[in-house]
């Protein structure tokens, strides 16, 4: 657990301002060099997924399956993260370009865009690490710190943490269907029933495109394009998961649902930084991972351009040493190691860990 | 096989799930640059001046342009600097012209998008635009003779009734009234002139509004100027295109005289706000936690862009919806419907609503 220093009111809201400040400066320097970035991002996107697709036709030579895999799942990866989510937070819509519109784009990925946009952008980046309203918070699968109750479903937990990974794409797109509460047998059966067949549909068009309509394209090479996009969508699974829960599951911090009672735009901010944490890696690592590595510059401007987090994070890291303010960062392995001790340890009763303190904010 | 078919094939029924119109377009533009899916992108084949400070741009669109009717409009989509901006002209060809369309863009001074056009657009060029939009106006007898009154840059969608007119009833009764504030600004002068040879029945007066040198102009629009070159203006089929204020004086001469006629007004410039004199606002922007003073009288949008932010936009006219977003509370005046909107919550375009109080909105 970190150590923050505790803020007076005063500093909370000064610390707000200068966030604001942050954030308009990057806001009115945005032009054409952050157009052309998501567009070569686009560029990288489509040109990966015709060289890996076409790899994968030319059948089980392994040289261009393990190319083709590399390249399909490459493409996939960028096109979720890099593309997807960070178009779909509206970080271009200053643009004016239809392409990428926050509000209509439309992703190659088992979840309805529509739903990311209400389970990541609102529930997740509003009440984020608040129990019981962030959703991501263990997806409801997964209890990741002492403070959530422990029931003994938790036991199972690694082996739910294995399969969630595994079908990520399936994991996001069901959260909007609200399962816990079926089973529990609350569900709300108006929303669900309008929810199921845009889930359906959507899940159906992503999996006939990849195991289906690819196949035949390929005629008697289809078993290597089949097995090229399992493995692609396998390694895009794990690389989103392993990035997502280095964001929130690690040093960071997790709060009761009453600090959202009357907070302030700078006490936002300062949960923001207690429950997000960085990763630190090379330029194409943070491409790679979204620019989710800036997970505290995303979390605090969610609709920055990401290329511009790796800038905003210098500035950022040194109001958090002004303000005497832990800046979690760290390599991904050691962080995903501390996201894996979390799921092993809080599958079990606390037993002699302290509860983690509510912070003060 | 024709890309026509092929898009038609790809946006059937068992196709059109599969197909990500971004990811088609990247791919189709490769294999010919205005080829899409849905987006008509034309090609500059002709720009030619029309005034001194008018430029006729004549465009070929792919075969996603769903044709037009005389005295509709397009939005023009131009990227300048990272950012698409939006504006609306008018067609000023004859429709009948099907693969072709011809827009006259008038250079503003410090206007953006209309000086970019001006110094940079050539031919060969490609420009986006949208699908023709705009209300058409059935006539009670297509023989009924008509009257336009022009001001300006509104010369553009009368072209196009026009030429509409030579090439399908060259017989008619036309009167033009052509306002312009000098000499070199009478747009079009040479496709006029050709139209006064061409159709026996039309009649042209061309209204200098401005002095020059020892010449007077003849002021505004009048009840004078139109008594004398249309007497009979009862009896015609009116259409009115400027300038706001060209537009509402000829409204109320048309009222005053309970003319039975119907009369068509196509103003280009948004409307003016209706206080004129300006209150001191607070304005919040919630998301980027921003107050400011603002004032009445003068649109979100602007204020929103003058506090540094950069909201998303398209017309700037309260057609696109672009803007459109959430007013948390407060109230704030439609520029364009003149309707007040009080409530909380409400979604509102951001460049036709003036505030009229405090106002917080969603941005």
């Amino acid at each position: 657990m970190s150590q923050h220093r505790v803020l007076s009111h005063e500093e909370v809201e000064s610390l707000g301002h200068e966030f604001d400040a942050l954030r308009l400066e990057v806001i009115q320097d945005l032009g054409e060099s952050d157009a052309r970035y998501i567009r070569r991002i686009r560029t990288t996107v489509r040109l990966t997924e015709l060289l890996g697709r076409s790899l994968l036709m030319l059948g089980f030579f392994p040289p261009t399956v393990l190319l083709g895999t590399l390249a399909l799942g490459l493409s996939k990866i960028l096109e979720n993260m890099e593309l997807g989510h960070n178009v779909m937070h509206g970080q271009f819509d200053w643009m004016n370009d239809p392409e990428f519109n926050g509000k209509t784009f439309e992703w190659n990925h088992s979840c309805p865009a529509d739903f990311w946009r209400k389970t990541h952008n609102f529930e997740h980046h509003t009440y984020t690490n608040i129990m019981g309203k962030d959703k991501d918070l263990g997806y409801g699968l997964l209890r990741l710190f002492p403070a959530q109750r422990w029931k003994p479903f938790f036991l199972g937990q690694t082996l739910y943490a294995f399969l969630l990974a595994t079908f990520f794409d399936i994991g996001v797109a069901i959260q909007d269907l609200k399962l816990g509460r079926v089973f529990a047998g609350r569900a709300n059966k108006e929303e669900l029933d309008a929810l199921l067949p845009v889930f359906w549909k959507k899940l159906r068009i992503a999996y006939t495109r990849d195991y289906v309509i690819f196949p035949l394209l390929a005629g008697p090479h289809a078993p290597a394009v089949l097995v090229g996009n399992f493995l692609a969508n396998l390694i895009r699974n794990y690389w989103t998961f392993a990035i997502i829960v280095c964001g929130h599951f690690t040093q960071t911090e997790v709060f009761p649902p009453s600090v959202l009672a009357n907070e302030t735009r700078g006490q936002w901010y300062l949960r923001q930084i207690h429950g997000s944490s960085n990763l630190t890696g090379s330029k194409l690592f943070h491409v790679m991972s979204g620019n989710l590595s800036h997970q505290i510059e995303h979390h605090l401007f969610p609709d920055i351009p990401s290329n511009r987090y790796a800038g905003l994070a210098v500035k950022v890291r040194a109001l958090c040493e002004k303000y005497g303010l832990t800046y979690h960062t760290g390599h991904f392995g050691r962080q995903l190691a501390t996201v894996f001790y979390r799921i092993a340890r809080y599958a079990f009763p606390n037993g002699r860990v302290p509860e983690a303190r509510s912070v003060p904010v | 096989m024709a890309p026509t078919s092929i898009n038609r094939w790809l946006e059937g029924p068992l196709l059109s799930p599969f197909v990500n119109e971004a990811t088609f377009d990247f791919y189709a533009r490769r294999i010919h640059p205005q080829w899409r899916l849905k987006r008509v992108v034309c090609r500059v084949t002709e720009v030619r001046p029309v005034s001194a400070s008018m430029r006729a741009i004549t465009l070929a669109p792919n075969s996603n342009w769903q044709g037009f009717q005389p005295g509709q409009h397009v939005q023009v989509f131009v990227e300048i600097g990272g950012i698409r901006h939006t504006r609306t002209y008018s067609l000023c060809n004859a429709p009948h012209e099907a693969r072709s369309l011809t827009i006259a863009i008038k250079r503003q001074p410090g206007g953006l998008v209309s000086t970019h056009l001006h110094d940079h657009l050539a031919v060969g060029d490609l420009l986006e635009i949208g699908q023709a939009w705009g209300e058409t106006r059935r006539l009670a007898s297509p023989d009924q003779p008509r009257l336009f009154i022009a001001g300006g840059s509104g010369i553009t969608p009368v072209m196009s009734h026009l030429q509409d007119l030579a090439a399908t009833r060259p017989s008619t009764d036309v009167v033009l009234m052509q306002y312009a504030p000098s000499e070199d600004e009478i747009a079009f002068q040479r496709e006029l002139a050709l139209l006064e040879r061409t159709m026996p029945g039309f009649r042209r007066f061309v209204l200098i509004t401005r002095d020059h040198g020892d010449r007077p102009g003849v002021g505004r629009f009048c009840a004078d100027h139109l008594g004398r070159a249309v007497p009979d203006a009862s009896k015609r089929s009116a259409l009115v295109c400027g300038p706001h204020a060209l537009v509402e004086a000829v409204r109320s001469i048309w009222q005053e005289r309970a003319y039975a006629s119907p009369i068509s007004c196509e103003s280009f410039s948004p409307p003016e706000p209706v206080d004129s004199e300006a209150k001191p606002v607070q304005l919040s922007f919630d998301r980027s936690g921003m107050r400011v003073t603002g004032r009445s009288g003068r649109s979100l949008l602007e204020q929103a862009e003058a506090s540094g932010l950069r909201p998303a936009s398209g017309c700037r006219m309260g057609i696109c919806f672009t803007c459109s977003c959430q007013k948390r509370s407060g109230t704030v005046r439609n520029r364009l419907t003149g309707l007040v909107s009080s409530e909380p919550d409400e979604l509102i375009r951001l460049c036709v609503s003036d505030p009229l109080s405090d106002v917080a909105i969603d941005l």
